[in-house]
C-alpha cells in the first residue's frame, strides 16, 4: 500500500472512528481489526520483545476505547491514535525499567531468550540494508506479500483479503520468501 | 507443493495464534461493550466557554471587589494586562488542546506562544523588581497589602475548576506539559486582576505577593499532574 492508496486507507479511520462514537458496532471492529496491524507495525522496531508489543497494542486499544469521545471529527484518527499508542509506550517501558531495576541477567540468558531479530541495533544497520537490498530481488508481487505478512505484521487472512487471494497461496509465497531468502543470505 | 504448503501452514498458526489470541478476545470484548458516547466538546467551544466564564467572574467579582479600571490609562500598567493575560489565553488555548491526544510536534507547536510570553514576563517582572529594589525603595510599601495572595486566590478559583474539570474529562497524552499550561494560564489570569485590585504599585510587591505565591503553589501542583489529570 503506497500513495493515494494508503492515504485513502487511514482516512477511511476517520470515518470508521466517527461511526463507533455514535455505538456502530461493525465499523468499530473493522477499525480494531485494521489497528491491529498498524499497531505492531509502529511498534515492531521500538520494542524489544514480541510480548511487549502485544501488551503495549492491548493497552493502547483500551485506553483508545475509553477515549474515543476525546476524537474530533474531521480529524485525522491515525495520529490520535499514534498519540495514545506512544504514550502507552512510554508508559510500559517506565513501568518494565522500573521492575527490571533490581535485576540482572547474564549474556547466556539473553540467547537462550531468542532476542527479536526486527529489533534494530545500531551495529547491525549495514546487515539489514543488505536484507533489504536482497529483497529487491524478489519478484515484486512475492515482495510486497512478504513486506505485508513480515514486515508491516498483517495476518496472512488480512493480506489475502487485501490482495484478493487465497490465505493458504499467500502463506506459500511467504513462505518461499522466506526460504529464498535465507538462501541469498547464506 | 503439498509439503511446503504444509509446513508453511504450521510455522505461521503457530505464530499467530500465539500472538492474535489474546488481542482476539480483548477486540471481541470492546466490540460488545461498545455504546454510543457523545463526542467531548471541539477545542474551539471549550476555548468559548472558558473565556466567557472566566469575563462573567470578573464581572461579578467587581460588584464585591473595586476595580482599579482608570490605571488602563497608564503605559506600564497595560504592558503587565497584556502580558499576563496574554499569558493566560494563549496558555489556555495550549491546554485545551493539549486535553486530548495529540501528537509531539503538535503540543511543542502549541506551547511556544505561551512559552516565549511567559518568557518575556519573567524578564520584564526581574528588570523592574531588580531597579526597584535598587533604587528608590520604599520597603514598608512592599509589605503593605498581605492579603494580596488570598484576593488572588478569589480570582483564580472559578477558572481554576473549569480548566480542571475540563482535563479531567479530557484524556491526555501529555499530563504535565497540560498542567503547566493550565497553571501558567490561571496564574496569568489572576495576575492581571490583582494588578487592577491591588492599589500597590510597587514592583517588589507586585512580584512577591502577587507573583511568588503562583508560582510556588503551581510549581509544587506540577509534581501531582500525572495523578490529576492522568484519565487516558
Amino acid at each position: 500500500m503506497i500513495g493515494e492508496e494508503q492515504k485513502a486507507f487511514y482516512k477511511n479511520w476517520n470515518t470508521l472512528a466517527a461511526a463507533a462514537q455514535a455505538g456502530d458496532k461493525r465499523a468499530y471492529s473493522t477499525l480494531i481489526e485494521q489497528l491491529i496491524p498498524f499497531a505492531r507495525s509502529v511498534l515492531a522496531g521500538k520494542l524489544a520483545e514480541l510480548d511487549w508489543i502485544d501488551d503495549v497494542v492491548q493497552d493502547a486499544l483500551i485506553s483508545a476505547h475509553k477515549a474515543l469521545p476525546t476524537y474530533q471529527v474531521g480529524r485525522s484518527f491515525k495520529a490520535w491514535f499514534t498519540a495514545i499508542l506512544y504514550y502507552r509506550k512510554t508508559d510500559y517501558l517506565r513501568k518494565v525499567y522500573a521492575r527490571k531495576n533490581h535485576q540482572t541477567s547474564s549474556f547466556d540468558e539473553l540467547i537462550e531468550k531468542n532476542m527479536d531479530p526486527d529489533v534494530t541495533i545500531p551495529t547491525h544497520i549495514a546487515e539489514y540494508d543488505h536484507v533489504e537490498k536482497l529483497l529487491e530481488q524478489i519478484p515484486q508481487k512475492q515482495r510486497d506479500l512478504f513486506i505485508l505478512a513480515r514486515i508491516e505484521g498483517y495476518t496472512a487472512k488480512e493480506v489475502a483479503n487485501m490482495k484478493n487471494m487465497s490465505e493458504s497461496a499467500v502463506k506459500v509465497s511467504v513462505h518461499r520468501t522466506s526460504k529464498k531468502l535465507k538462501e541469498l543470505l547464506s | 507443493m503439498t509439503n511446503d504448503n504444509d509446513i508453511a501452514d504450521k510455522e505461521n498458526e503457530a505464530l499467530e495464534h500465539n500472538r492474535s489470541a489474546r488481542l482476539d478476545v480483548l477486540s471481541k470484548h470492546l466490540i460488545d461493550s461498545l455504546q454510543p458516547r457523545r463526542p467531548y466538546y471541539a477545542a474551539v467551544t471549550r476555548f468559548s466557554i472558558s473565556i466567557a466564564v472566566c469575563a462573567v467572574y470578573l464581572l461579578l467579582l467587581n460588584l464585591f471587589m473595586p476595580m482599579r479600571t482608570s490605571m488602563i490609562n497608564e503605559d506600564m500598567f497595560q504592558v503587565d494586562i497584556v502580558l499576563s493575560w496574554g499569558i493566560g489565553i494563549s496558555a489556555l488555548y495550549a491546554a485545551l488542546a493539549l486535553m486530548v491526544p495529540c501528537d509531539t510536534k503538535e503540543a511543542v507547536k502549541r506551547i511556544i506562544l505561551p512559552s516565549v510570553l511567559a518568557v518575556v514576563f519573567l524578564a520584564w517582572t526581574f528588570l523592574r523588581t531588580y531597579n526597584d529594589l535598587a533604587h528608590e525603595h520604599n520597603y514598608m510599601m512592599m509589605y503593605s497589602f498581605k492579603h494580596c495572595f488570598w484576593d488572588g486566590l478569589i480570582f483564580i478559583i472559578a477558572p481554576m475548576v473549569l480548566f480542571i474539570e475540563f482535563a479531567r474529562r479530557g484524556a491526555s497524552t501529555a499530563p504535565t506539559l497540560l498542567h503547566i499550561m493550565i497553571v501558567l494560564s490561571v496564574s496569568g489570569f489572576g495576575w492581571g486582576c490583582l494588578r487592577f485590585s491591588c492599589a500597590n504599585d510597587e514592583p517588589a510587591h507586585v512580584f512577591i505577593f502577587h507573583f511568588m505565591p503562583f508560582v510556588a503553589t503551581g510549581g509544587l501542583s506540577v509534581f501531582f499532574s500525572r495523578f490529576l489529570f492522568r484519565s487516558i
